[in-house]
């Protein structure tokens, strides 16, 4: 082993000693395999874009996305203000409920009578949207970053 | 030989759990060395891992090339902790290399001092002194287990070939700056005083 070896070993290990992945991560990726989803059909992205955020505040960010499954579609906007993040969509093809997943939580939501839902009180971060229709079948997202 | 990742994925495929652990023992380290090695702090450094982990349940049975694993965790890794960082920086001023500060005034916390000496802490406060680049690429390189270069080059998104000179380059200036040589000696073998 040469110089710079040696010396990179010890930087190896004082780095473990002093910043080493916190245990709270660890166990979060442990558990992540659990986020694994059988059930259900996957949907498909086919929109992604900024909306026109002219008219709105400068922390403000709304955005249009499209997800579609052979059983349900979901369109909906995430709007952003400051660090909070709210979602309203519309549901094409399935009654129930609509679940927001996030890394560390879930919100749920009731689909109107006109397919609509809101979904509020999210925050930054990777999040997926689940349909959960009242016939049984479930239609989910990608994870998508707010 | 440990088992390799393609097996290990195709294990955790199938949810076993235990497949699965051993792939986060594997390259947990490195992805959150990448983070630091942004400067992303405790929080968003361990978001960026948990996606990245999230990312990789969700595209299980999609890896191409199975061996190629950690440089695809080092990638999607990095593409989180640049999206995290312009976030932030459309929110609050720029992040600092946190992980570099946890030794105000030279004292180590409680921990770490049963592991480290002195000399350690002055060797980790040299580091500062680096161009971020140098800062960057030690950081990663200090994952445990020691990363592959393929997948070192996928986190920093450098040329393969760059990095060992690189680090030969980097770890001169943090001698220069540390007097390491002296520092690493007088390590050696423990002697009786007399």
């Amino acid at each position: 082993m040469n110089q710079d070896d040696r010396l990179m070993d010890r930087l190896r290990t004082i780095a473990a000693a002093l910043d080493g992945p916190p245990e709270l991560v660890g166990e979060s990726a442990r558990a992540a395999l659990s986020t694994r989803r059988l059930d259900g059909e996957l949907a498909e992205l086919v929109l992604d874009t900024p909306a026109d955020t002219a008219a709105v505040r400068s922390d403000e960010r709304i955005r249009l996305l499209a997800f579609h499954a052979i059983t349900a579609s979901l369109e909906f906007q995430v709007h952003q203000i400051g660090a909070r993040v709210r979602i309203r969509g519309l549901v094409t093809g399935a009654s129930g409920e609509v679940v927001v997943e996030t890394a560390r939580q879930q919100r749920s939501g009731r689909i109107d009578a006109g397919g609509w839902f809101t979904i509020d009180g999210l925050s930054h971060g990777l999040i997926r949207l689940r349909v959960r229709a009242d016939d049984g079948t479930t239609v989910t997202t990608r994870w998508i970053s707010v | 030989m440990s088992e390799d990742d393609g097996a290990l994925l195709a294990a955790a495929e199938r949810g076993d759990q235990g497949a699965w652990d051993t792939l986060v023992d594997r390259y947990n380290a490195l992805l959150w060395s990448v983070a630091r090695g942004y400067r992303l702090g405790t929080v968003d450094g361990g978001d960026a891992v948990q996606n990245t982990w999230l990312r990789l349940v969700e595209n299980l049975d999609q890896i191409a090339e199975p061996h190629r694993l950690g440089s695809w965790l080092a990638t999607t890794v990095r593409r989180e902790c640049l999206q995290l960082l312009r976030r932030a920086s459309r929110e609050q001023p720029a992040p600092t290399f946190e992980w570099l500060e946890k030794l105000p005034n030279g004292e180590a916390p409680l921990d770490a001092a049963l592991l480290l000496d002195e000399r350690d802490g002055a060797l980790w406060r040299a580091l500062a002194s680096l161009s971020e680049r140098c800062q960057r690429l030690l950081r990663v390189l200090m994952a445990s287990p020691p990363p592959s270069y393929v997948d070192v080059a996928a986190a920093l998104d450098m040329p393969i070939g760059s990095i060992g000179s690189t680090r030969q380059r980097c770890l001169d200036r943090l001698r220069k700056v540390a007097s390491v040589d002296e520092l690493l000696t007088d390590r050696a073998p423990v002697r009786e005083d007399p």
